[in-house]
């Protein structure tokens, strides 16, 4: 790996085997968060009636987990959610569902492709990694070869072996983006995850996914090359501007 | 669409090839997305936003004008608030689903319970927001966000395809590409026509469906600062 290059990244072993653990406890760490504790809150008052929408005094102290009208902390009651089926489609972060599953082989021909909507109607969260870092690793090593050399993605794990790519597979399958709030600064994609591997190298970012982050470029930058940037797609911008204000989009076409 | 083989080596090792499937950010990703596009994510967005966390989740690639939202889906953004990367938190999810008419419903739920809750038509750039003010929503077409020139991939695609002799390393990555190859490679993904021309940004021009939201922190942060997002549409 060259080393010149301020954004080049050298993680030592240690570091290596270190992200994929706590990869893959963040991945099976969402299995139980929700507990059911519902709160009900004692004797607020908001009085508040905004449309089809009446806020009342709510009292009880003993609300259950029930989907019946479910109080909050603001003593407002809302009508009953709606109950979540089968999954159509899911996404985290770009460019996971279509570059790094099964995007090389012959599995996926034509209109047919398993996989794909396996992975789309996967809704065990806490398994994401386990049972989708095998098959990013596949694809993986083929991307890391677009710029012409083997071994240089990030986090990739020498010597070369079977389980090279491991370690960004495993952190790639826990496919959400990673936002923290606590931090102001949002310049980088993949901010957060990086300052937490390797926070010598990268510098404090809320990271999660702006408007204008270059997705593309830092995706191919880190999977060919093990840099943030360097392998470019050519289009660093979009066509329309992004406002700083909501609903941040451009109108449409 | 014929199979292509992305590197037909001489090698029986690989067998590899492309896959008819768009490599874009989410755009048409698989067989059972494409049946609906009005539940075919493209991308999720999210960021600070002063006090506030951003939250985008976009479907319907390459919106038509009079494209509509499903009313029979539900559009959810997963949150899991944590202390730290790894370590266990509180989920939050906001689900939202339209009626005919196009009028947007959200709920805010974490726990069982419904934090907030927002409905009306959102269709208007300011969109609205919940009694509390702690959530306001837009709903409708925007020009895509997304930006990538899809042509130069295929071009690398292609040249890959025409490689011969190509074996992988131990990892699996293939690591003896002609020169020619690599040099064909570097210049084709930043341009187009094989990097005798300019990149070409497919989704320009483009439309999608947007679900914008803009949510107070306080409710998407309970288990602690660092959150993780994901977004699905669901029957």
């Amino acid at each position: 790996m060259r080393t010149h290059n301020m954004k080049k990244i050298a993680v030592p072993a240690v570091l290596v085997g270190f992200g994929l653990s706590i990869a893959l406890a963040s991945a099976c760490s969402n299995g139980g968060g929700n507990g059911g504790a519902t709160t009900g809150t004692t004797s607020n008052t908001v009085g508040v009636t905004t449309g089809a929408m009446t806020t009342t005094s709510v009292t009880t102290s003993t609300n259950a987990a029930t989907t019946t009208n479910a109080s909050s902390s603001t003593g407002m009651m809302f009508p009953t959610a709606p109950t979540v089926g089968a999954e159509i489609d899911r996404m985290g972060r770009p460019a996971i569902n279509t570059a790094l599953n099964h995007a090389f082989d012959a599995t996926c021909t034509g209109t047919t492709c398993a996989p794909k909507d396996m992975y789309n109607q996967d809704t065990n969260e806490a398994m994401w990694a386990t049972k989708w870092a095998p098959e990013f690793a596949k694809n993986l090593a083929i991307l890391d070869a677009l710029d012409g050399t083997c071994g240089n993605q990030l986090f990739y794990a020498k010597p070369t072996a079977a389980t090279s790519y491991s370690t960004i597979a495993g952190a790639l399958a826990d496919d959400r983006l990673y936002l923290d709030t606590s931090t102001a600064t949002c310049t980088q994609y993949l901010g957060a995850e990086l300052h937490t591997l390797v926070p010598a190298t990268f510098p404090a970012d809320c990271g999660g996914r702006k408007l204008d982050y270059k997705v593309m470029d830092i995706t191919y930058s880190a999977l060919a090359a093990g840099a943030l940037t360097g392998v470019s797609n050519g289009i660093t911008m979009n066509d329309a501007t992004f406002t700083a204000t909501f609903p941040y989009e451009a109108a449409p076409h | 669409m014929k199979t292509k083989h992305l590197l037909r080596g001489a090698a029986a090792l690989l067998a590899i090839s492309v896959a008819p499937f768009a490599f874009a950010a989410d755009h048409l990703d698989a067989p059972g997305v494409k049946t609906d596009a009005s539940t075919d994510i493209t991308d999720v967005y999210t960021w600070n936003d002063g006090t506030n966390v951003a939250l985008i989740l976009n479907v319907s690639p390459l919106a038509a004008t009079g494209a509509k939202f499903s009313n029979a889906a539900k559009y959810v953004l997963h949150t899991e608030s944590t202390m730290k990367y790894g370590v266990a938190g509180t989920e939050t999810d906001i689900i939202c689903t339209f009626d005919a008419t196009q009028k947007i419903s959200c709920w805010v739920v974490s726990g069982g319970a419904t934090k907030d809750y927002v409905t009306g038509d959102a269709s208007a750039t300011a969109g609205i927001k919940s009694a509390s003010g702690k959530v306001q929503v837009f709903a409708g077409p925007r020009d895509d966000p997304f930006f990538f020139n899809l042509g130069g991939f295929k071009d690398a695609e292609a040249d890959v395809e025409a490689a011969t002799g190509v074996t992988t390393d131990a990892a699996g990555c293939p690591n003896n590409l002609p020169a020619s190859t690599v040099m064909a490679l570097d210049k084709d993904l930043g341009g187009s026509n094989h990097g005798t021309g300019a990149a070409v940004d497919f989704f320009a021009g483009k439309n999608v469906l947007s679900i914008v939201l803009s949510v107070d922190k306080t409710l998407l942060t309970s288990g602690g600062p660092l959150v993780a997002v994901w977004g699905s549409t669901n029957q």
